[in-house]
């Protein structure tokens, strides 16, 4: 099971970012990641953790901060296992 | 006819033919004729008479095509505004065009940022009576929409319904958008790209299929979407194209029904061009070109991948009927040669009317002294003219950067990197130094690790040394902003930050 290390890992990846513990609930489009960005770092975390986001997640985590992305994936993640 | 009239035949014609779909909802012809009217009516019985300004603060939606026709339909000047925008930006627009009613569902109706305005949602707009659509005589404004400014000042660029109506019958004549277009839509409805799908569709009888914008964005929505609603047109931006290509569901489209896909909002390279054509051979491209301030679009290439050729740029075709294009060189002369790079000047039926309220913004770019008794828009876009008569669109003149006396086009530099086989895309930014020397920094994105030195190599043979950047960065993919250009600024910002980084360790 993925934790909110590996989601926040494969932001920082994604998006070229160094998230501190201060930015963690600014919102990422502040810190700089575009909307194209957000969608490479969403189809990113959909292939690498093996889920689909529903609808109404990926219009929450599109203004979302790091926290917020983290708390979206791991419980998508968790529904997805018990679905 | 006007762009209400055809939807009004159709109405009539086959009321039961699907115009409108969005997630919550999906209206036949007569369904949306019998709406846009009830929201018309409700427009009427707030006092919004012909001229009065209508702020449309929604997603693109079903309820946004209904406003924005039944805006038309009354005389209103739509105002189509971002639902992301931050507050004050929302209030200074607000403030600058000053509607006299903001239609949303985002916000509470209270919320600061409407500065005590009247705000309703579509739903409440319309009335249970009907205004029955009749033709206002005379050209009129239709919609008001805002760009950024090179000053930073967003401004209302003004489009008269005759200008609208140009366009929108080019892009159906164009593209043969007819009763059995099935077509996707996926760019905001602030962006006036948006409108080269939501109003030619309708008018032309077809179904626009609109999907929430962020789920769809992700490419295997969209194709899911493509495949489920049996889509076989849909617009979207080169650098979108360049996502779904990375997409490895992109084969699914191969025996599907897409066969068009219309491109616009930033150059269209030969790579990807070839690419789609490679991965989708069923699909046919067409390059759009135009200036918010042309209305929509003022050229549609169809774009023949056998003469594509892989160091050129795409061609962004011909004008559309009725529009016409000038190229003038630095001494502000028109000329006529061909294959030589000029400033384009559009004139004819598509130009805005101008910059809501700025008179001297509107006449230092819609000149009247460069063609007796014309007036041509200026659009700051290096183009030229091909020997065959189509243009190729080469890049802003205003990305000329002077480095020791020489003149230097940052995009001719783009251009000639892209056009190195192991590079995919590429942008390059100025930056001046501490000792302010203009560095010249070109990232770069390419399929694998990218060998600086071999790169460079290629460009030392292609470009006069003055040209060369200093610095080439290869990243995963290019910033691009919400508008799906690239986002340069970021580039630059990002450059800096990692100078800095260097200079304090």
């Amino acid at each position: 099971m993925a934790s909110a290390d590996d989601v926040l890992k494969t932001l920082q990846d994604v998006c070229d970012l160094r998230i501190s513990s201060s930015d963690r609930d600014v919102p990422l489009l502040t810190l700089g990641v575009t909307s194209y960005t957000m969608v490479r770092l969403l189809m990113r975390l959909e292939d690498e953790f093996g889920f689909e986001f529903s609808a109404d997640e990926l219009t929450r985590v599109v203004s979302a901060s790091a926290s917020d992305l983290c708390e979206v994936v791991l419980r998508a993640l968790d529904a997805y296992s018990q679905s | 006819m006007s762009l209400l009239d055809h939807i009004v035949a159709h109405a009539v014609s086959h009321p039961e033919r699907l115009s409108l779909k969005d997630q919550h909802r999906a209206l036949s012809y007569g369904q949306l004729l019998q709406e846009v009217r009830a929201t018309a009516a409700g427009l009427s019985q707030r006092g919004i008479v012909a001229g009065d300004r209508v702020a449309i603060q929604m997603s693109t939606s079903v309820d946004a095509v209904v406003c924005a026709l039944a805006c038309l339909s009354v005389g209103a000047i739509f105002v189509p505004m971002s639902t992301v925008d931050p507050a004050a930006r929302t209030r200074r627009i607000l403030d600058d065009c000053d509607p006299a009613v903001v239609v949303q569902g985002t916000y509470p109706p209270d919320d600061a940022r409407y500065g005590g305005r009247p705000v309703v949602r579509p739903a409440d707009l319309r009335s249970s009576a009907m205004v029955e659509h009749e033709p206002l005589s005379g050209e009129r404004p239709a919609y008001c929409i805002y760009t950024s400014g090179t000053t930073g000042v967003p401004k209302g660029v003004l489009v008269g319904l005759a200008s609208l109506w140009h366009a929108v019958e080019d892009t159906i004549a164009a593209l043969g958008i007819g009763s059995c277009t099935r077509a996707l839509s996926i760019s905001s409805f602030h962006f006036d790209g948006s409108f080269g799908l939501l109003f030619p569709v309708p008018a032309g009888g077809g179904l626009l299929v609109i999907n929430r914008q962020e789920p769809v964005l992700l490419p295997r929505r969209f194709i899911n979407t493509v495949l489920t609603e049996r889509i076989n047109l849909a617009f979207c931006s080169p650098s979108y194209l360049r996502l779904l290509l990375a997409c490895p569901d992109l084969s699914l489209l191969r025996l599907s029904s897409l066969k068009t896909i219309g491109l616009g909002g930033e150059a269209l390279s030969a790579a990807t061009v070839l690419a789609i054509h490679d991965a989708l051979p069923q699909v046919c491209l067409f390059n759009r070109y135009g200036p918010t301030e042309t209305t929509i679009a003022v050229t549609s290439h169809r774009v023949d991948p056998l003469l594509v050729k892989l160091h050129e740029p795409v061609p962004i075709g011909y004008p559309h009927p009725g529009v016409t294009f000038h190229l003038v060189d630095e001494e502000g002369r028109l000329f006529d040669e061909v294959d030589r790079g000029g400033e384009l000047y559009i004139g004819g039926d598509q130009l805005m009317e101008g910059y809501w309220r700025d008179p001297g913004l509107s006449a230092k770019v819609l000149r009247r002294d460069l063609v007796p008794g014309r007036v041509l828009y200026r659009t700051g876009d290096l183009v030229a003219r091909r020997p065959g008569g189509e243009y190729v669109y080469l890049g802003r003149v205003d990305r000329v950067i002077k480095r020791n006396g020489v003149r230097i086009s940052l995009d001719e530099i783009e251009l000639v990197l892209r056009s190195q086989p192991e590079v995919r895309h590429a942008a390059c930014v100025a930056v001046e130094g501490d000792d302010d020397a203009v560095k010249i920094v070109a990232f770069v994105t390419a399929d694998s690790p990218l060998q600086p030195s071999s790169v460079s190599a290629g460009l030392v043979a292609l470009l006069p040394r003055a040209m060369l950047p200093d610095a080439l960065q290869q990243v995963d993919a290019m910033p691009l902003t919400a508008s799906g250009k690239v986002d340069y600024r970021l580039l630059e910002s990002h450059w800096r930050a990692r100078d800095a980084g260097s200079a304090r360790n």
